[in-house]
């Protein structure tokens, strides 16, 4: 099946997938309800996506007092009949990288759908129906201006991992890489090879020439996909207080 | 009616239902059957305050319809609970004198909730407990105005809620050791807690041990050390205890907690017979040693493991964590790994975190040797999966995971001497750890 990779050395914390998400599950920008967040190592330096990972054996399935959580055999998606849901908070407590969140206007803990369905929808289109394998990128692999966040088949993703892993610890004699994936369960996203040694110490600068480009391409994709119509003053700025609130709080972007 | 099955499970709850969907979904020419003593199918246990509190209906509680059953191919038997059990001949009777006889058995029989039947009054009306629908629907059928709730685990915390959010006049929680939920929590946590439930009404009393029960004809108050409450209602939350008379009766071997000793295959001490769910001792992953974890998690994933060895596969069950967790109607609490009184007095460090602005909130954050061993939050669930994640491990607070320590950077930390705990441990490991 397809998952979301995050490969962090690209990523320079721009937050126009939580945006993205937030606008089209929930209307209106509001990250922290928002069904992807970047979470950053204590400072402005990208670590990993925080979003559900589709696990092989999702512990929120068993872990769901409601019985409302399904792993899709077909499509290898979990999904969630999210109307049932009453809020108890064992998904998130339990989850190994905290991806469900709790949605305010729908009552119910949420996790990422991958966009599947038809088209991008308000709300969530995940309510448990089987919609096969999602054809169309998630919006926020879409809007994702660096090449980040990618949509791949995740024995390839783990593939990457292990080939880039391999060849950093062959170029670094002596330096032990901590966090990578496998040992403890943790989802491929944290697997880059986080802290010490990795690409990720330094954020890609851009000029300002190429931001203001940046972000208009953003909008119009945002246009496309959804038809919601947000300059691209309003994103930058929005994405602005991001960063500034993930500098103050250590919060996620 | 069928009397003979590849596969019986004795228990229709979380464990049970998770165990013969399991097996029946891995080997769909296994004949199952599910005997049940409640008139149910399975149906969410730790959801009954909310259905107390009349925030969600009955409907909502079922986690699975009597159709599900029928659909998946399992037969589902209840009202009439299994009474007896022959390992020798393979057969299981009901209570009702059916007989059935099984090449696999699963024992799913749960747990039940301790009632103090030789205190004076304990048997008058009035005095419930709160573990299935029945009961549920008896305190609910029982007019009360005032209500006291005995003990401050899960049962009590969201019985008070819920009680009080039934619109009860008045309702009172006593614990009878010094602050509440002292197994999972430390004095400070509780306090927050404590301030917590009066903010919705509700008066809490520690270090009061009830020592009887008023009333001729019917409950009208309890009396505690200190003093006598009057009230119409008493909810007893004073913990649960694993239903293992059908095991021992077929003597199957019991653990040092009392519950039923499983392999990692969840098989018992007799061949064809399996166990999982709250009858069974699990381990506990951070200690190591036998523990009773009656959650819903490691029922429904130990049932699946049983399920699957009864369908012919190898699936390990390998233990689990307690938490202690209650999220509902705006009181929030989780809590996992140790507390104060298990630190050692050297290594031991502590952080507490109050949250800024907005919304107060309690954290607690206990580390051993510069590692985080335990946590205790209330009303947030900050970080809480980096947090549960890093006590599971025993992983160290740094790389990804400094942002647990960030909101106590500072003066406190420095004081505290974690920065250099976490620093000392973080070189000592890069030394081991310098093959790669």
């Amino acid at each position: 099946m397809k998952i979301l990779s995050f490969d962090q050395s690209r990523c320079d914390l721009c937050g126009a997938c939580g945006i993205a998400c937030a606008l089209v599950k929930k209307g209106r920008f509001e990250p922290e309800e928002a069904r992807i967040r970047i979470e950053t190592a204590g400072d402005l330096k990208p670590l990993r996506a925080v979003v559900c990972q589709h696990c092989e054996e999702p512990v929120c399935v068993t872990a769901c007092m409601r019985g409302i959580i399904h792993k899709d055999k077909a499509s290898g998606r979990v999904t969630r009949q999210f109307e049932d849901c009453f809020q108890c908070a064992a998904c998130q407590v339990m989850c190994p990288v905290g991806a469900p969140v709790q949605d305010e206007d729908l009552k119910a803990f949420v996790t990422c759908d991958l966009c599947a369905g038809e088209a991008y929808m308000r709300g969530g289109n995940d309510s448990g129906q089987e919609h096969g394998v999602s054809s169309q990128e998630p919006l926020c692999v879409r809007v994702c201006p660096t090449g980040a966040l990618r949509y791949e088949d995740a024995a390839s993703v783990s593939e990457q991992r292990r080939n880039q892993y391999a060849r950093r610890a062959m170029e670094n004699p002596g330096v032990f890489f901590c966090g990578q994936g496998g040992a403890g369960g943790r989802p491929v996203s944290e697997s880059a090879g986080a802290g010490k040694g990795t690409a990720s110490g330094e954020l890609p600068a851009i000029g300002k020439a190429q931001e203001k480009e940046r972000w208009k391409g953003i909008s119009l994709k945002l246009k496309e996909s959804t038809g919601i119509k947000i300059s691209p003053a309003q994103l930058k700025k929005w994405s602005d207080e991001l960063k500034e609130m993930s500098g103050r709080e250590g919060e996620m972007i | 009616m069928k009397t003979s099955y590849d596969l019986i499970v004795i228990g229709s709850g979380a464990a049970g239902s998770s165990a013969a969907f399991a097996a029946k979904e891995a080997k769909p020419g296994m004949s199952v059957l599910v005997i049940g003593r409640e008139n149910y199918p399975v149906y969410s246990a730790p959801a009954l305050p909310d259905y107390l509190s009349g925030e969600l209906t009955k409907e909502k509680l079922m986690v699975r319809s009597f159709e599900e059953y029928a659909a998946a191919g399992i037969v589902l038997y209840t009202g009439d609970p299994a009474a007896e059990a022959d390992p020798a001949q393979r057969t299981v009777k009901t209570a009702g004198g059916s007989i059935f006889r099984y090449k696999k058995l699963i024992l799913a029989t749960g747990s039940f909730p301790i009632q103090l039947r030789r205190m004076q009054g304990t048997g008058l009306p009035g005095n419930f407990v709160s573990k299935t629908i029945d009961d549920i629907e008896s305190i609910m059928a029982y007019g009360a105005r005032r209500a006291v709730v005995v003990g401050s685990g899960a049962i009590g915390l969201e019985g008070s809620m819920a009680l009080k959010a039934r619109g009860l006049e008045k309702v009172t929680m006593v614990e009878a050791l010094e602050w509440l939920s002292p197994k999972s929590l430390d004095r400070a946590t509780s306090d927050a807690l404590k301030a917590s439930l009066e903010s919705f009404g509700i008066e809490v009393l520690t270090g009061e041990a009830v020592e009887g029960v008023l009333g001729e004809k019917k409950v009208e108050g309890v009396k505690t050390a200190k003093r006598e409450i009057p009230c119409d209602l008493i909810l007893w939350g004073i913990g649960m205890r694993p239903d293992v008379e059908l095991a021992k009766s077929m003597g199957v071997e019991t653990g040092e907690t009392g519950s039923i000793l499983v392999d990692e295959y969840m098989k018992t001490s007799l061949p064809h017979v399996y166990a999982c769910g709250d009858c069974v001792e699990s381990k506990d992953k951070l200690s190591g040693r036998p523990a009773q974890h009656l959650f819903w998690e490691p029922a429904q994933r130990g049932g699946i493991a049983a399920g699957l060895n009864c369908a012919g596969q190898k699936v390990p069950y390998l233990g689990s964590t307690a938490i202690f967790l209650t999220h509902k109607g705006g009181l929030s609490i989780v809590a996992a790994g140790k507390t104060e009184s298990e630190l050692s007095p050297e290594g031991g460090v502590i952080l507490e975190d109050r949250g800024r602005g907005r919304k107060a909130f309690y954290r607690r954050l206990l580390f051993e040797n510069g590692l985080l061993c335990g946590f205790q939050m209330v009303n947030t669930l900050k970080d809480v999966d980096l947090l549960m994640d890093t006590v599971e491990k025993n992983a160290l607070a740094r790389d990804g995971r400094q942002r647990l320590i960030k909101p106590f950077e500072g003066g406190e930390l420095q004081k505290m001497g974690v920065q250099d705990a976490v620093y000392r441990l973080r070189k000592e490991r890069r030394a081991q750890l310098q093959y790669f």
